[in-house]
């Protein structure tokens, strides 16, 4: 099976936003295909990442660390920790190769914390690789409608 | 403390500590701005920012909107502020770009990119003795560049910049276009909203008391999953450097581990930006409890790509909204904002280090051997002190003399 469907790929996505709202990291970054990349874009989505400001640009070793401070129980702007919900919507599979699904979709997030409640409004782009019969994620990007704006914190995953 | 006035708003801070209300009170705020903003050199942009005739760029002195512009015709830099003339509108709706001339889009009136007004729709309805060579955009009254580093000023009255900047530019003229190093600064910008009050955003860049605390978490991280271990609060083989004019340096020497490239330390620049090595940090306040800041990266022009790739994933991975440092900062300054609503913690002091030996450095320039000497924040309060005493001296910026400067 080289394609996928749908409803696979919205099960697959419905799924990885449930392990970030529930705080599972380890299964998270599990997801990941060893030299994905995580990558928020600053001021334009079609930034090239390497000469320009990104929000978080980094493969899965560094993104691996990411999660280690996020658990950490010194880390302190997430003590308490965010609670967050996410709403994912317009899916659609925009290239496919064999073994390779290119997935759009559209996200609202509420994030909550000391009271205060902010939202990050935008669009995911997931790379989706087959590996050992599985689907591993190999990029996923977030364009953040309001990247090029004043942002406050994001320390949680988007 | 009495009720604050622009008689006494001075005395919320004296030689050892500071007053909670200067961080919550908007009339300190507003006076702030008029005496704190508008007297001094404020940084304003990176002269890489606008390379080109045409270029230009909009930012704030203090709460201001301004523009600063490279001449189309003269390439010489302007500073203008961002307001029109007839209705008070912004003229500039974009943070960088190219262009000839600034339209307000409310009743139509156009200004060349030097400022200057060249059209008036329906003039003749202003009557005869309507004068347009007296309604240009206001020009800052001060503008000048040091080793590319563009700083205007409202007041004619501010020392030259090569004074008020004085020794502390030793640390950045590596990195002129004539230097070793020449930097750039066109990379993007990483705007952060904090909930606090500008100084505690000014104080925390030079405070090298906290890191280990602060950044408990991120420091572990550093050491368990990288071996990459530093010492920073209380560090004796490190120190604190301060300059006239409220300026001063958290250096980095001696910290060990890798912090990052060419990250020589946190050089504070009063009021308004902090160099932390090369990457910049600028605050803009906004109300007593507002701030936004602005990261911008740095490439230097004798570094590989590779070698300019690398160093910006690290200035990514630590700083900005997401960053692995930044956040635990905003989060104290905002847990500060919130605390000092406590009335009966009036006076927060900044008297550690108070008893360390100081050693002149000549010009006004002294330094401490120990990184968590609070020395920068007291030095940076005394300049505000200084500033924020009552004045007879009024300066205002002219609209008819134009400050400009060269390439």
């Amino acid at each position: 099976m080289s394609a996928l469907s749908r409803q696979e790929i919205e099960d697959f996505l419905y799924h990885e936003a449930t392990l970030l709202d529930e705080g599972r990291l380890d299964e998270w970054l599990n997801l990941f295909t060893e030299d994905a990349t995580y990558w928020i874009p600053c001021n334009r989505n079609d930034i090239d990442p390497e000469r320009e400001l990104s929000l978080v640009y980094e493969k899965r070793k560094d993104l691996a660390d990411r999660v280690f401070l996020q658990m950490s129980s010194k880390r302190w702007c997430q003590r308490p920790p965010s609670k967050t919900s996410r709403l994912l919507s317009n899916v659609q599979q925009r290239e496919t190769a064999e073994g390779k699904v290119t997935v759009s979709s559209r996200f609202v997030l509420y994030e909550l914390r000391g009271g205060s409640q902010a939202s990050f409004i935008g669009r995911y782009e997931h790379h989706l690789h087959q590996v050992n019969g599985g689907w591993k994620i190999a990029l996923k990007k977030v364009e953040l409608l309001n990247n090029n704006d004043m942002l406050p914190s994001i320390a949680f995953l988007l | 403390m009495l009720s604050i006035s622009p008689d006494n708003c001075h005395e919320l801070v004296s030689e050892d500590r500071v007053h909670r209300t200067i961080y919550t009170s908007p009339q300190v705020f507003d006076l702030e701005m008029e005496r704190i903003y508008e007297k001094s050199w404020v940084y304003v942009a990176h002269e890489t920012e606008i390379p080109q005739p045409g270029d230009y760029k909009s930012t704030y002195i203090g709460v201001q909107p301004v523009i600063i512009t490279r001449g189309a015709d003269d390439g010489l830099i302007y500073g203008l502020l961002n307001s029109c003339r007839h209705r008070g509108a912004t003229v500039c709706q974009y943070e960088a770009g190219n262009a000839n001339f600034f339209r307000c889009n409310y009743h139509g009136w156009t200004y060349n990119n030097t400022g200057k007004l060249t059209g008036v729709p329906f003039r003749k309805g202003f009557g005869e003795d309507f004068d347009a060579s007296k309604l240009g955009l206001i020009p800052v009254a001060r503008i000048e560049n040091y080793a590319g580093f563009i700083f205007a000023s409202l007041s004619k009255g501010v020392p030259s910049l090569k004074e008020y900047l004085g020794r502390a530019v030793e640390h950045l003229s590596p990195f002129a276009a004539d230097g070793p190093h020449p930097m750039s600064l066109r990379n993007g910008v990483m705007k952060y909203q904090y909930r606090c009050n500008w100084k505690f955003a000014a104080e925390n860049a030079v405070d090298g008391y906290h890191p280990d605390f602060s950044h408990h978490g991120w420091l572990d991280m550093e050491a368990e999953r990288r071996g990459n271990k530093f010492t920073v609060s209380g560090n004796t083989e490190s120190s604190v450097r301060m300059f006239p004019y409220g300026h001063s340096l958290l250096d980095f020497t001696g910290f060990g581990g890798n912090i990052n490239s060419y990250q020589f330390g946190n050089l504070l620049m009063f009021p308004n930006v902090v160099f932390l090595g090369i990457q910049i940090r600028v605050f803009r306040p906004i109300a007593p409890d507002l701030t936004e800041v602005s990261f911008y990266a740095t490439r230097l022009s004798d570094n590989t790509d590779a070698e300019n790739a690398k160093m910006l994933r690290r200035f990514v991975e630590i700083h900005g909204p997401a960053g692995h440092a930044i956040p635990d900062d905003v989060e104290m300054h905002e847990r500060c904002q919130d605390g000092v609503k406590v009335k009966a913690n009036e006076w927060l002091p900044f008297g550690r280090g108070l008893h360390n030996e100081v050693i002149d450095e000549g010009d006004g320039v002294y330094r401490v051997l120990d990184s968590s000497d609070e020395a920068p924040n007291r030095n940076f309060y005394k300049e505000w002190k200084r500033l924020m005493a009552p004045s007879k001296e009024s300066h205002t910026s002219s609209p008819t003399e134009l400050a400009t400067v060269g390439r």
